[in-house]
C-alpha cells in the first residue's frame, strides 16, 4: 500500500507535490481565445515522486511525468504520463519505494546494484523533440523516448549504442543547421572529473564525441552555445565520492573550488583546444542565450550568489539567494581574459527563453518566470513563489510583465507565429498552478505584450506539478 | 471548448472532471483492511460539455469512478459512460440536448431524442448477472466492462426490457434475484409502471406492464419478502404542461401520494393502492412484512426539494429528508400508511447491510449533516458532511461528521459472507474541500463515530455522485 507523503519536505506536498494519476483530456474549457495559428504541441516534464521516497528527498529525485498540451484549431487535449523507467517498474511491481536514485548506499538490499548500473535513470528534467524523437531528460542518464503521441515509454535512447555518457538537461539546437549539440558531466562515470560534448545531425546521428577533463569534478546543468563557441560552465557544486562514503552530501556546494568557465572552439575543437576562463564566485541554473561576435562571448543568464538546493558539503545550508539576469562578456582576443559580469534586469528570474530561431546568435527578446513577492513559499532558498512572467527585451529594457495572481507559473515556453515571423512574435506558454482551486491551467500569451495577460487559459480539472523544462513539437 | 455556465452545480464539489484517469497506487492515510477485497463504483453526473441550457444535475453525463481494493492496496479508475449522446456531443464538441425537457432540444436531434435507448446513465450502476450496468432511470440500463470501464452499449436483457429501468434495482439475497421497476414505461410522459425480476444468471423471467393512478416519477420502491411496494409521489410528469412551456417535472401537493402494494407472488392485477397525503421519498432504507403487516424506513421528505411547482415557482427552500418509519398493516379493513419519524437529524441515501435486504433487519447507514458548514446550492443550506449508522430496532446514532468534506452515499460491505449482519466496513467517498482533492474512506461499519480506519487519498476530485455499487473480488 502507497504510504503518505512525509508531511515536513515542501517538495512531496502542494503545490510541489505528486499527482497520482494518469489522464486524458479532451477539448478543455477554454477561457478567451486559442490563436487558431499556433498548432503543435508542448511537453512538459517534471519530477513526480510515485511512492513515499526512501530517505531525504530530493526534488531532483523524482519519477518523470510528461505532460503534453495538444493545440489545433483553437482546441486543447492534454494527457500525462509517468515515463516507465526501470525504477519505475521495479517499485510498480514492489508496490513502493525501494531505491534512492539519489544515494546508491540507500537501496533495499536487493537493489543495492541498481543506481550503480541503471542506464534509466529518473528522466524527470526536460524533454526535447528533435530529428523525429521525443526525449526526456535527466542529465545523470542517457535520454529515454517516449511516443510523441500516446506518451507511451519506448527505453532509453542512445542514438544507435554511440552514447556512452549521460545527456544533459539543456540540449541546444542550432536554429541554422538544425544540428543538435549536448554535453554530459561526470562523463566517464560517478564523480568523474571530466565533461562529454556530444554532436547530432539533424537526422538524429551522433557524429562527433569530445571528452574534456575538468578542473574538478562537478555538477554542470546547463551549457551555452554561439555561433563559434561551446561554453562548459564548472562551477562549485562538487561531486565527492569519498565525501558521500563517509555519510556526507554527494553533492555540495564548495566556492573555495573557484569558476572555471570552459570555452571550447565549436568547429574543429578538440580536448587540446579547450581555455578555461576564470570569473567571480556565482551560480547559473539556466541561461538565457549567448552569441559571439569577432571573438567577444556574450552570455545571458539567471545568476545567483550561489546554488541554492544543495548543501554545504557538511549538511548545511546554502541560505538564500535570488537568481538575476546578468550579462557575462568573455573577450577571447584577451589571453588574459576573465569573465566579465553584469546585472542586467532588476527582477528576480528563472527559467530564461529565447526565441529558438535565435538561439546562438545575437537576439534581442528573452523570456522568464519570476516571482511578484506577494505569494510567500515558506521555502528556505526563495522566500516567494513564482507567479510572474516576464518579457525581456534586451534593445528598450522595456518592463512587460504579468503577475498571475496567487499561483505558481511553470517555465514559459517561446512559440513564433509562423517560421518567418520575426523574432519573439509568437507566443508565451506555460502551465499556472491556482493556489486557491489547486487546479492548472495553460496559458498563452502574446509573447510581445505579456503585461496585457493570457490570450486564452485552457482550464484542467486537476493539478499539474510544477516541473522543470519542456519543449515544443509544431503540428504536422 | 466554452466555460461552464454560472450555475452553483457546475461549480466547486459540483465541478465536471474534464478528464479519464488511472490512479494505480492511492495514499493511504490510516489502513485500508486487507480482507476488504473488490471494487467499489460510484455513479454521478458528469457533463462532457457546458449545458445547453438550464442545468440540472440529474442530466450530467454518467461517469463512473471505480476504487479496487486488493489487500490493502486502492487504485482508482474514472471513464464517462460512451452513450449514444455522449458521442454525438463528444463529435459535435458542443451540447445540443436540454437535459430534462426533450422537446428544448437541437432540432437535429428531435428524433435522435425520442428514440434513444442510451440516455446518460448517469444514476446508479449495479453488478448482477456478471454485468455491470449503469442505471439511470429513464432509458434502459447501460453496460460496461467491469475491469476496464469500456462502455458496451444500452443492455436490454437480450432483448426482453423494452421500458426504462430504475436506478434502484433489489436484489434478493436469499435467492440472487434482481426485482426492479420503471416508471412511465410506455413512454415519456406515460402513467404507467413496469415491473420486471431476472434471476441470478441473467435471464430476464417475468415482465409486467401496468396503469399507474398518475404519471409520476417514481424512483424507488420497496420489496420485501412478500410484497413489492410502488410509492407513487406527486412529482407528476406532463407533456401537455411541457409543451405550455411549463415544467415537464413538477410537485403537486394538491394530490395524494397513492401506495400500490402487491404480493410478490401476485401480478400488477392484485395490486392494492392505498392513499395517503402527499410526501415525497427519493430513497428507501429497507422494508419487510410479518403476518401481513409491512414495516419501512424511507427518508423522508414532507415536499421534495430540487423540482419546481407545475407553475414553475420554487418549491420552498432548505428541505431536509429524516428517516421515518411506514407501517401498513394488510390485516386492517381500510388499511393506511402510518408514518413516524425516528430521528430529527437530516437523513439521505440509506444503504443496508445487502444481505437483509428485504427481511427483519437492524442496522443502516446514511448521510447526514452537522449544519456545520453552509451550502450554496438551492435546496440545500447545509453540506451532507456526515456519515450515520442507525439502529432501526434501538433507534441509537453513531455518526461522525468530516470539518471540511462533503460525503457521498455510504456503501456497506460485510468483513466476510457469515460475518454477523452489520459487521463489516462503510466506504464513502469523502470531497475534500481545502485540497479540492477526494478521499476514499473507510469505517468500521458498527464504530462510526471513530472516523475513518483508512483513507485512500486521489491527487484529484470526485465531483458529485449519486450511488455505488460492491463487485466482490
Amino acid at each position: 500500500m502507497a504510504e503518505p507523503m512525509p508531511a515536513d519536505n515542501q517538495f512531496l506536498n502542494f503545490p510541489w507535490g505528486p499527482i497520482q494519476m494518469e489522464c486524458e483530456a479532451a477539448d478543455l474549457v477554454i477561457e478567451g481565445e486559442v490563436p487558431a495559428d499556433l498548432y503543435g504541441t508542448l511537453y512538459r516534464n517534471g519530477p513526480n515522486q510515485r511512492f513515499k521516497p526512501r530517505g531525504e528527498y530530493h526534488l531532483f529525485a523524482g519519477d518523470g511525468m510528461v505532460h503534453a498540451f495538444h493545440i489545433e484549431d483553437g482546441v486543447v487535449d492534454y494527457r500525462n504520463r509517468w515515463v516507465r523507467t526501470a525504477k519505475w517498474n521495479i517499485e510498480d511491481k514492489e508496490g513502493r519505494a525501494v531505491i534512492n536514485a539519489m544515494n546508491p548506499f540507500d537501496c533495499e538490499p536487493e537493489y543495492s546494484d541498481f543506481v550503480l548500473v541503471d542506464k534509466e535513470g529518473l528522466a524527470n528534467t526536460a524533454v526535447l523533440w528533435h530529428a523525429g524523437r521525443l526525449l526526456t531528460i535527466e542529465e545523470g542518464h542517457p535520454p529515454y523516448e517516449v511516443d510523441p503521441h500516446s506518451l507511451d515509454s519506448i527505453g532509453t535512447w542512445t542514438f544507435r549504442g554511440k552514447l556512452h555518457t549521460a545527456m544533459t538537461a539543456h540540449p541546444k539546437v542550432d536554429p541554422h543547421t538544425g544540428e543538435m549539440i549536448f554535453f554530459a558531466y561526470m562523463a566517464t562515470g560517478p564523480f568523474a572529473a571530466d565533461v562529454a560534448v556530444h554532436k547530432v545531425d539533424p537526422n538524429g546521428l551522433l557524429t562527433e564525441t569530445i571528452f574534456i577533463p575538468t578542473p574538478y569534478s562537478a555538477m554542470v546543468h546547463d551549457f551555452v552555445i554561439t555561433e563559434n563557441y561551446i561554453l562548459i560552465p564548472v562551477m562549485p557544486i562538487t561531486g565527492s565520492l569519498d565525501r558521500a562514503m563517509e555519510g556526507g552530501p554527494p553533492f555540495a556546494w564548495e566556492p573555495d573550488k573557484g569558476m572555471h568557465i570552459g570555452v571550447l572552439p565549436r568547429h574543429g575543437g578538440t580536448a587540446e583546444d579547450i581555455r578555461w576562463v576564470d570569473m567571480d564566485i556565482a551560480f547559473t541554473f539556466h541561461f538565457m542565450n549567448g552569441f559571439d561576435d569577432n571573438g567577444v562571448i556574450t552570455v545571458d543568464g539567471c545568476q545567483m550568489d550561489h546554488a541554492p538546493l544543495f548543501p554545504t558539503p557538511d549538511g548545511g545550508s546554502t541560505g538564500p539567494t535570488e537568481p538575476r539576469l546578468t550579462r557575462w562578456t568573455i573577450d577571447m582576443n584577451d589571453p588574459e581574459a576573465r569573465v566579465q559580469c553584469q546585472q542586467i534586469d532588476e527582477f528576480q528570474s528563472e527559467f530564461p527563453q529565447c526565441d529558438p530561431r535565435y538561439a546562438g546568435r545575437a537576439y534581442r527578446h528573452g523570456w522568464y518566470t519570476s516571482p511578484d513577492g506577494k505569494v510567500p513559499s515558506g521555502m528556505d532558498d526563495n522566500g516567494n513563489f513564482f507567479n510572474t512572467i516576464g518579457h525581456y527585451d534586451h534593445e528598450t529594457k522595456a518592463e512587460d510583465r504579468y503577475s498571475c495572481g496567487q499561483a505558481m507559473v511553470s517555465e514559459a515556453l517561446f512559440v513564433p507565429r509562423s517560421e518567418d515571423s520575426a523574432e519573439g512574435e509568437g507566443y508565451l506558454l506555460a502551465v499556472v498552478t491556482s493556489l486557491e482551486t489547486r487546479l492548472s491551467s495553460l496559458y498563452i500569451f502574446d509573447a510581445l505584450n505579456v503585461s496585457s495577460g493570457p490570450l486564452a487559459k485552457a482550464h484542467l480539472s486537476h493539478r499539474v506539478p510544477p516541473g522543470f523544462h519542456g519543449t515544443w513539437r509544431p503540428g504536422d | 471548448m466554452k466555460p461552464w455556465p454560472d450555475n452553483e452545480f457546475l461549480k466547486g464539489y459540483y465541478e465536471p472532471l474534464t478528464f479519464e484517469c488511472d490512479a494505480p497506487d492511492l495514499v493511504i492515510e490510516g489502513e485500508i483492511p486487507t480482507d476488504l477485497n473488490g471494487t467499489f463504483y460510484r455513479n454521478g453526473p458528469n457533463p462532457q460539455v457546458p449545458p445547453k441550457n438550464e442545468y440540472h444535475f440529474f442530466t450530467g453525463d454518467g461517469m463512473i469512478h471505480a476504487f479496487h481494493f486488493d489487500n490493502g492496496r486502492v487504485s482508482h479508475k474514472n471513464r464517462w459512460a460512451r452513450t449514444e449522446r455522449f458521442k454525438i456531443e463528444r463529435r459535435v464538441g458542443e451540447s445540443m440536448f436540454s437535459g430534462l425537457n426533450p422537446l428544448d432540444t437541437d432540432p437535429k436531434y428531435l428524433d435522435f431524442v425520442l428514440t434513444d435507448k442510451e440516455g446518460v446513465a448517469n444514476t446508479s450502476v449495479v453488478y448482477h448477472g456478471d454485468r455491470l450496468l449503469l442505471l439511470e432511470e429513464g432509458h434502459l440500463p447501460f453496460e460496461m466492462d467491469p475491469d476496464t470501464l469500456e462502455s458496451h452499449g444500452a443492455w436490454s436483457f437480450y432483448g426482453k426490457l423494452s421500458t426504462t429501468m430504475s436506478a434502484h434495482p433489489k436484489v434478493d439475497p436469499v435467492n440472487g434475484d434482481l426485482i426492479f421497476h420503471a416508471y412511465m414505461a410506455s413512454g415519456p410522459f406515460s402513467d404507467d409502471l413496469g415491473l420486471y425480476r431476472v434471476t441470478k444468471d441473467g435471464h430476464m423471467v417475468e415482465s409486467h406492464v401496468f396503469k399507474a393512478p398518475y404519471s409520476a416519477m417514481v424512483h424507488d420502491f420497496v420489496v420485501t419478502e412478500n410484497y413489492i411496494l410502488f410509492p407513487v409521489m406527486p412529482i407528476t410528469g406532463d407533456l401537455g404542461r411541457a409543451m405550455d412551456g411549463k415544467p415537464p417535472f413538477a410537485w403537486e401537493p394538491d394530490r395524494p401520494t397513492q401506495l400500490g402494494v402487491m404480493p410478490r407472488k401476485g401480478t400488477p392485477d392484485d395490486i392494492t393502492w392505498l392513499e395517503g397525503d402527499a410526501c415525497y421519498v427519493f430513497h428507501f432504507m429497507n422494508g419487510h412484512d410479518k403476518d401481513g403487516v409491512i414495516t419501512l424506513e424511507a427518508c423522508h421528505f414532507d415536499s421534495p426539494p430540487l423540482f419546481p411547482m407545475a407553475d414553475g415557482t420554487p418549491t420552498p427552500p432548505n428541505i431536509h429528508p429524516s428517516l421515518a418509519r411506514w407501517t401498513i398493516d394488510l390485516n386492517e379493513p381500510n388499511p393506511r400508511v402510518k408514518m413516524a419519524y425516528l430521528a430529527d437529524h437530516g437523513a439521505e441515501f440509506p444503504v443496508i447491510d445487502p444481505r437483509f435486504a428485504m427481511r427483519e433487519y437492524q442496522h443502516g447507514w446514511y448521510t447526514s449533516s452537522d449544519r456545520s458548514i453552509p451550502a450554496h446550492i438551492p435546496d440545500s443550506d447545509v453540506v451532507y458532511n456526515a456519515i450515520v449508522h442507525f439502529d432501526v430496532k434501538s433507534h441509537k446514532a453513531d455518526s461522525y461528521a468530516f470539518k471540511q468534506g462533503y460525503v457521498a452515499e455510504p456503501m456497506f460491505v460485510p468483513r466476510s459472507p457469515g460475518a454477523d449482519e452489520g459487521d463489516g466496513y462503510v466506504l464513502c467517498c469523502v470531497y475534500d474541500i481545502p485540497t479540492n482533492t477526494s478521499a476514499l474512506c473507510v469505517f468500521d461499519a458498527q464504530n462510526i463515530s471513530a472516523g475513518p480506519m483508512g483513507k485512500a487519498w486521489l491527487s484529484h476530485r470526485v465531483p458529485v455522485s449519486f450511488h455505488g455499487t460492491w463487485r466482490p473480488a
